[in-house]
């Protein structure tokens, strides 16, 4: 596979969203707010880049038998920084994030991508693999989070677009549009894409 | 893992090994990363908190001053603003025992202390709440009061740190005829006297804690008054 395979691979064709499901739990809880979302997304595509950068630089070293407790520890350091440098330069984001940021953690994205490619491949080409994987789910981020805060405050990454006519709709705000967004989202893309392909 | 493994790599103290290596090397890096980083944080908790302190008093100090109110709930002017208004002060000792440790005193240039604002702690429903009580000179009543630490259960209990929660102590009467007033709860859409406060749906406990914690500092803050009184 070249370079750019594995990366359209991990960012479209194999989707950690849309396509294998992972990575829900923060996709709904952090998109009421676009910029929540970029920051959020940013924070993954560094742990990934970095996490799949060291675990396949000492693939070769780790037994088997601690491979796992190795990755989560990676994994743990990295999100860490993340956690540390957002507290330190970017104090309200950070809040408003609260937990989520730690919880980059348990993303399934994340050990996913660990187990199934970094594991197993070359240090450039994990790195690609986790750019792609973290711009994937940055993606889909934006997309539902762009629905929900035009629609719920009537702005865009904070910018007013709406004016005060708009009636802001308080279900976008809230957690239950997520899932419906994301639910519409991966229905369409599955009948646009997968099954056009598959026929 | 490689084909060609070594000798010791086959061992079986090679895994605990690789291990403690590893998570020795990561320690150190984020101790490093985060010994850089812990005088910002540190920094930016300070004036948060300062920003609390000054915001409590920012409708008396605009109405006073005339400047917007906006220049004392501003965390950017906080460094200008904060020594020019408030002062840090200790409590007298009361009967061999401090009552509180610090508390701020608002005063205009003048000198004129329209208030005190003292930090006040109690248990929520999962863990401590520290909170910000402002009082006017007299100790009479409350200038207005916030939560600015609290472990509740969020969309429930931490509604305690929204605005329409905080805002209503504003103005409420804190000791009336040498008596604590005692608050009680009303549901959240009901309409308030004055010695009652609208609840939060769904948090009873916390929001009874909340009354607790003032509660609590007033009869703290009453012995003292009645000690300067005399």
């Amino acid at each position: 596979m070249t370079k750019k395979d594995i990366f359209i691979t991990s960012a479209f064709r194999e989707n950690s969203v849309w396509r294998q499901i992972l990575g829900i739990c923060s996709s709904l809880a952090v998109t009421n707010l676009m910029m929540n979302s970029l920051i959020m997304g940013l924070g993954v595509i560094f742990t990934l880049i970095f996490s799949n950068l060291t675990i396949s630089a000492i693939r070769n070293y780790t037994p088997r038998s601690v491979r796992m407790m190795v990755q989560v520890l990676i994994i743990g350091a990295y999100v860490i920084i993340v956690d540390i440098f957002l507290r330190a330069q970017l104090p309200d984001i950070s809040k408003q994030l609260g937990p989520y940021v730690g919880l980059i953690i348990t993303n399934c994205i994340i050990m996913g991508r660990a187990e199934a490619f970094a594991a197993k491949n070359a240090p450039l080409d994990s790195m690609i693999d986790g750019i792609g994987a973290g711009i994937g789910y940055t993606m889909v981020l934006l997309t539902i989070s762009s629905i929900r805060e035009l629609f719920g405050f009537g702005s865009l990454f904070g910018f007013q677009i709406l004016g005060n006519w708009w009636l802001k709709w308080s279900i976008m705000v809230m957690a239950p549009s997520a899932f419906f967004l994301l639910a519409i989202m991966i229905w369409i893309i599955n009948n646009k894409y997968y099954k056009v392909k598959a026929s | 893992m490689s084909k060609d493994k070594t000798a010791f790599q086959d061992t079986q103290y090679y895994p605990v090994i690789f291990m403690l290596l590893v998570t020795i090397i990561f320690v150190g890096i984020l101790s490093l990363f985060y010994r850089s980083t812990e005088k910002g944080i540190e920094a930016y908790k300070k004036q948060t908190y300062q920003l609390q302190v000054m915001s409590l008093f920012a409708d008396t100090l605009s109405n006073i001053t005339g400047i917007s109110k906006s220049s004392f709930t501003d965390l950017k002017e906080i460094r200008v603003n904060y020594p020019k208004y408030i002062k840090e002060m200790e409590l007298p000792i009361v009967m061999g025992k401090t009552i509180n440790k610090k508390y701020y005193a608002a005063s205009t240039v003048q000198d004129n202390v329209i208030g005190y604002c003292f930090d006040v702690t109690g248990s929520g429903l999962w863990g401590t709440m520290h909170g910000l009580l402002a009082v006017t000179p007299d100790f009479k009543s409350i200038i207005n009061f916030a939560i600015y630490d609290q472990m509740e259960t969020p969309g429930l209990g931490a509604r305690v740190e929204e605005p329409w929660f905080k805002s209503q102590f504003a103005g409420k009467p804190m000791i009336s005829n040498n008596l604590i007033t005692r608050f009680s709860l009303v549901p959240e859409e009901a309409a308030p006297s004055v010695n009652q406060v609208k609840q939060i749906t769904g948090a009873t406990i916390t929001s009874s804690s909340v009354l607790k914690i003032i509660t609590a500092a007033a009869g703290e803050l009453n012995q003292v008054f009645e000690l300067k009184a005399q």
